[in-house]
This record gives structure tokens, sequence and C-alpha cells, in this order.
């Protein structure tokens, strides 16, 4: 629609011809006329006024609407009045339908009547024209071209006469009031225009108001919900957010009161240094001059004393001239917690990881056991005995009975070796006493002293640490067996050179026994130095239980045992107790 | 199957003494052969077949080893096998003998291209008869 500047409302009728204005009965001078006239004419501002009043001080505009068109309609003695309201269609042609309607004979305002909805001003040329340059239109429909469609919509509608008041809103147009006579073609005497034309104005700044009002409804409705997101905003952060000038607190939010345990009014105005750590208030201090944006972790204070950690991060804004810092306060207490579970569970996990570890090698020595140390000689023993009964030989008889017997011994020290192991596996909580490393030592060396003699082996103690908390039996069978190793399985025509410490190392206590005798080719046998019955000396004397049994000892306490060798330079071994094996 | 020309040589190679001597009277009881040479690890098993690598008659031609021994085992005897085996001039069928029934050990011995088959202990006359003749 093209835009135009809205004609001055003059209140001349715009029409296919001119109209008389002079009310006939003044013309006559008429006495009792122009009484008539006059009752007329204050009944009709008398309508106006309330109708105006209305519209002012209804809160229900609709309804205000309403009873004025009905006040107006009525004063006029008119038979219908209408508020047709514009809209531009989908396709961008401009429409008007009709939002309000008074009707003088009640059987008429039905719905059917009530259409009226969407019609295109393109196809209504007649009224266009005036309606948009702000003038009134009158017309009389006889007068009518005769195929118009506004012709046949005002036909439809029955009426005689129509006259139309455009309401603009602001440069707008906005939409039309109209009136409608349908039992003759009426003449508007001038008075009758003014009021309606008036009326017309009243309620187009009517719709202006509601329209600003509307408007500034939304701006302040905006305003709230935009604070109001603002706000939830800031409570929502999980941590406090304050607004400071060289430290000193401007405004912050709720967040800040809960964490640090200040009112909001203790703490604008307040130094924020002082929520800060003591030891934390140079770096922070040192960040703030520097403008440092990145998150760091400080340790905070609370108003009660009490410390937490926190992540802060500030950054530098413009504010109302000048920068100011805004800083996020963020309550880290309960990350470094859930780090802290993690990590502690990590650690039991691993714990358990290397629990079942060992005890699947233990399984696995177990299998080994049964399989070799009980099933080979068993096996024997089944063989032998069908040898037995198939032999009538007396000699052979005595052979596979005495061979019998030594399986059944080597069934039966198998067995108990087991049985021996399960228990000190089992009993982990066998007592455990203040053991003097040199007492027990000196036991197990008388032990050993015909050997260490026939040897001339050199056999020294240096213990660093003197005492430990351990079952005694244990702590005399590792030193036993660790003697008795060393001493088996030393090198022909090399003296013998046996040393046993004890020191503190990452706060464990170790025992570290070296030899310099045949050593082990750890390459080849790493993996079966402490398991049963493992020997790697064609020696005379090697059962390969001592170190199996030491294995189990040292680690049923919480301890672990490595050894360090190479083959013909001599073995270290090397027993890492258990730190709460300590005294 | 193919007759064997004369008696084979076979080799046990076991620490555990009872079963050599409970294997080789089955062996001789089931009339398979006289010649049946004993080791107690593998790593003396080993010196005889490199000392012998080119008297024929001397090589066993089966060879009847244990898992668990001190010193040099059934595996470490395998790899160090593997390296002379060229250099002797027979043929040697070897079977792992063991009472371990773990899987682990088991698979391995199956697995092995220098292990013709594994057999747990304690082993039969039928036993043996069916892998020298499998051997022949």
């Amino acid at each position: 629609m093209p835009k135009k500047t809205p004609a001055k409302r003059s209140g001349k009728l715009d029409s296919g011809r001119s109209q008389k204005r002079e009310s006939s009965a003044v013309r006559k001078g008429d006495r009792a006329a122009l009484l008539k006239e006059l009752q007329i004419r204050d009944a009709l501002f008398s309508s106006l006024a309330q109708a105006t009043r209305e519209l002012l001080a209804n809160r229900d505009w609709s309804a205000a609407v309403g009873i004025g068109l009905k006040l107006i309609g009525e004063a006029t003695k008119v038979e219908r009045v209408f508020l047709f309201e514009n809209n531009l269609s989908k396709e961008g042609t401009l429409t008007t339908s009709k939002r309000f309607e008074w009707n003088a004979d009640a059987t008429l305002s039905d719905a059917g009547r009530s259409k009226l909805q969407d019609l295109r001003y393109d196809q209504m040329e007649e009224i266009y024209e005036p309606l948009r340059s702000n003038r009134p239109y009158f017309q009389v429909v006889s007068k009518l071209e005769l195929n118009s469609p506004f012709r046949k919509i005002v036909e439809d509608e029955a009426s005689k006469s129509v006259l139309l008041f455009p309401i603009f809103v602001g440069d707008l147009f906005w939409g039309f009031m109209g009136f409608c006579e349908r039992r003759y073609e009426r003449k508007w005497s001038d008075i009758e225009i003014s009021v309606l034309n008036a009326y017309a104005a009243m309620v187009s700044g009517s719709i202006n108001r509601k329209q600003i009002e509307s408007r500034m409804e939304m701006a302040l409705h905006q305003a709230l919900e935009s604070e109001q997101r603002f706000r939830t905003l800031q409570e929502a952060s999980f941590g406090g957010i304050g607004l400071h000038d060289k430290g000193v607190i401007i405004d912050c939010n709720q967040g800040l009161s809960d964490l640090t345990g200040y009112s909001y009014d203790e703490l604008i105005g307040l130094n924020g240094l002082q929520l800060i750590a003591e030891a934390d208030r140079a770096l922070v201090m040192e960040r703030i001059i520097s403008g440092y944006d990145k998150p760091y972790d400080v340790m905070c204070l609370r108003k009660d004393g009490s410390k937490f950690a926190m992540e802060v991060q500030g950054k530098n804004i413009p504010y109302m001239g000048k920068t100011i810092r805004v800083t996020e306060f963020r309550d880290v207490t309960g990350r470094k917690k859930a780090k802290e579970k993690i990590q502690e569970q990590n650690a039991r996990l691993a714990n358990v990881a290397s629990d079942l570890k060992r005890k699947n090698d233990q399984l696995e020595d177990f299998a080994q056991i049964v399989s070799h140390n009980l099933r080979g000689p068993i096996g024997n023993i089944l063989s032998l005995i069908s040898f037995y009964e198939e032999t009538t030989s007396e000699k052979e008889r005595t052979e596979y009975f005495n061979l019998l017997k030594t399986s059944s011994h080597a069934v039966h020290d198998t067995f108990n070796e087991l049985v021996e192991v399960l228990k000190i596996r089992q009993y982990t909580d066998i007592e455990r006493q203040t053991v003097s490393f040199a007492t027990t030592f000196e036991k197990v060396r008388r032990m050993f002293s015909a050997k260490i003699n026939e040897t001339k082996a050199a056999v020294t103690s240096e213990f660093k640490v003197s005492k430990i908390h351990y079952p005694n039996i244990y702590l005399e069978s590792i030193l036993l067996n660790l003697l008795s190793n060393a001493l088996k399985y030393r090198r022909k025509n090399i003296t013998p050179e046996i040393s046993f410490k004890t020191f503190e190392r990452e706060g464990y206590t170790v025992l570290e026994v070296s030899d310099n005798g045949l050593g082990i080719d750890l390459e080849k046998y790493g993996h079966q130095v402490f398991k049963l019955n493992k020997t790697f000396h064609l020696h005379a004397e090697a059962k390969g239980i001592g170190l199996f049994i030491t294995k189990n000892q040292v680690e049923a306490m919480g301890g672990e045992i490595k050894v360090f060798s190479k083959p013909n330079e001599g073995a270290t071994f090397v027993v890492n107790f258990n730190k709460n094996a300590r005294p | 199957m193919r007759a064997l020309d004369r008696r084979p040589v076979i080799a046990l190679v076991d620490d555990d003494s009872i079963f050599r001597m409970i294997a080789s009277r089955t062996i001789k009881g089931a009339n398979i052969t006289e010649e049946i040479l004993q080791f107690t690890n593998g790593g003396e098993a080993l010196r005889y077949l490199e000392k012998n690598f080119d008297q024929i008659e001397l090589l066993p031609d089966v060879l009847f080893l244990d898992i668990n021994m001190p010193q040099v085992d059934g595996w470490m005897f395998l790899d160090d096998f593997e390296k002379i085996k060229s250099r002797l001039s027979k043929s040697i069928k070897i079977f792992m003998v063991s009472s371990s029934i773990d899987p682990a050990d088991i698979n391995r011995a199956k697995q092995h291209k220098l292990v013709n088959d594994y057999v747990v202990k304690p082993v039969s006359k039928e036993t043996f008869v069916k892998l020298v003749n499998l051997a022949a």
C-alpha cells in the first residue's frame, strides 16, 4: 500500500456528489424542531462523552469499544455500527475484517451477518482511496456502480447507505468505523458526522494508546524477563560472581554469599582479597593487576575463618567509563573430593588387580605342584603296583616295594610342603613380634656353623635396621633359607663370601643377602627361581623347596622378594618387607 | 607303516629316576627294544646328541621328553635341539611326556613343530607301542 501522509481530518464527506450539510430544521427556524435538534445534539454529545469515558476508563478495551459503539449507535439512531481492522494477507494485499458490531435490531447481530472477514481493499477501490487518505466516506447504495464488489457486499448486508470513518494509528491506516442504515437512504447531519468522526478519532487514539501500552508492557516484561534470566543464570551458576574495582566489590550474586558466608550487604564494599586465604593473596593480587584471565585454584577464606578450595577466573570488563573486573568463584571441593575418590578407587582397583595376579600366580604354582610334584609320583606308584602284581620274582618284588616306599615318601613330602605353604598363605594374621635381626641371624648362623667351618665361608652381617615387627618363625625361616641357599650354591675353589644387610629404603625395611657363588642364569631360569622343586644346579643337596617357602612367607606378610644374579658371579636376594611390618 | 630294519633306539629324558626305570621296563616288556638311553635332564641329552651327531646307530629314533626338569627343562631342550637338528645324521621323533595336565603345557606341546605328540604320565605299555610304531 502506498504510504501517504494522511490528509487532515476535515469532516468533509467524500462521495460521488456534494452533500447538503445544513439541517432542514434549522433553515425553517422552527423552535420545536430547534429544541429537538438541541436535544438530539445533547444526547449525541453525552453519548460521545460516555463512550469516550469508557475508552479512557475501562481497562478492557474490547468491552469499552463494544459499549461505545452501542452508545453511539443508540444516540444516532443508526441501525448498525461496526469497527473494521486492517491486516495484510499472506499474499501481501491489504485486507480488512470486522472486529466489532452493534445492531439496533438484536436479531440481526447473528453469526451469519458477522462474517465480513479479510475483505480485499483492491476490490473495494471506492472506499480505499478516501479512507487511506484519512477522509470519511459516505454513499447511498443506489449510487454505487452496479457490478462493484463493494456494492454487492453492502447489498448483502441489506444496507441502503453507509458512512465510514478511517482510523489511523500514528501514520498507519488501522481500519475504519462504519455506520449503516438499511431502512432508508439516510442523510447525515453535520452534528452527527462530527460526533461520529470524533468518536472514530477517540477510538483511534485509544488503539494508539493500547499499542503503546502493550509495547511498553512488552518492553517492561522483556526487561524484567531479561533481568530475571540474568539473575537466574547468576544464581544457577555453581559459584559466586563478583564485580570489583581494584578488589573492592561493587556487586555480586547470592552464590558469593553462599560460598563465603558473608551477606550481600557485607560483601558490597568489601575488599575481595579478604575472601582469599592469606597465603594466596599475593598471587591473586598479581593476577588482578596483570589482568590474568585463565582459571586457577586458590584457597578461599569464609567469614567464619574456615578455608575451602576454589577455582577463580577473572576478566576485565569496561564499566561506566572505567575498567572493572568480574570474577567468578567456583567451589572445587567437590571436584577435588571426586578426584581423590577416583584416585582412591583406582588405587584400590590396582591393589585388587595385583592381588588377583598374585592369587593367579599362586594358583599356577599349585597347579604345577599338583601336576608335577603329586601327579608324577602317584603315576609312578600306580605303575609300580602293576609291575609288582605282574612279576613273580621275589627279588623284583622287593625292588618295586622299595621304590613304592620312595614314591610314597615323595608324595608325602610334597603334600606336607603344600600344606605348609597353604598355612603360610592362609594365616596372614599370624602373630607378629618385635624381632631383632641380629639375634635371629645369630641363631640361624649357629645352626649352620658346621657347614660354615667346613666351607670356610666368610659370613658377615650389618643390620642398620635392627628390629622388625614380624612373625619370629618367618624371619628365622627366611634367614635360614637364604643362608642355606648361599652356602649350597657356592663355587668350587672360591671361598664363599656371604653378607646379610638390613637398611631402610623409601620407608621400607630391606634385607639384602649377597653371595659370590654359582649364581643363576636369570634369562633362562628367572621365571622359575621361586617355584617349588625348582633347582638350577645338578647338586646333591638341591631340593628346591627353600625359596618357594621364603617367597610365600614374605608375600603373605605383604612384602616382596627379588633376585639379582649372573652366572658365576653370585646372587643377591632382596627382601622388601612391608612397611606395616616396621616396629 | 614300515617295519624298522632293526630295533629302534629310544631315549628317555626325565629327572625322575623311578619314572625312567618304569618306562624302561615297560618298553622292554613290550618287546619294543633293548636300546634305551637315559638322561636326567635336557642338557645331558643335548650333549650326547651333539657328541654323537654322526653316529647313526647311537642316535635315538624316538625321544621321550619330560617338561619339568632341573637346569635344562623340556622347553629349553627343544630350543637347543632346533639348532643342532640339521647336523644330526638321524631324524628323531620327539614325544613330550609329563604329569602336567595344565592345558597351557598341553597346547604348547601339541603346537610345537618339533613335538610329535604330548603324553600324560603314567604311560601304559600300549601307548609306548603305539607311539614307537607311529614314529617308525
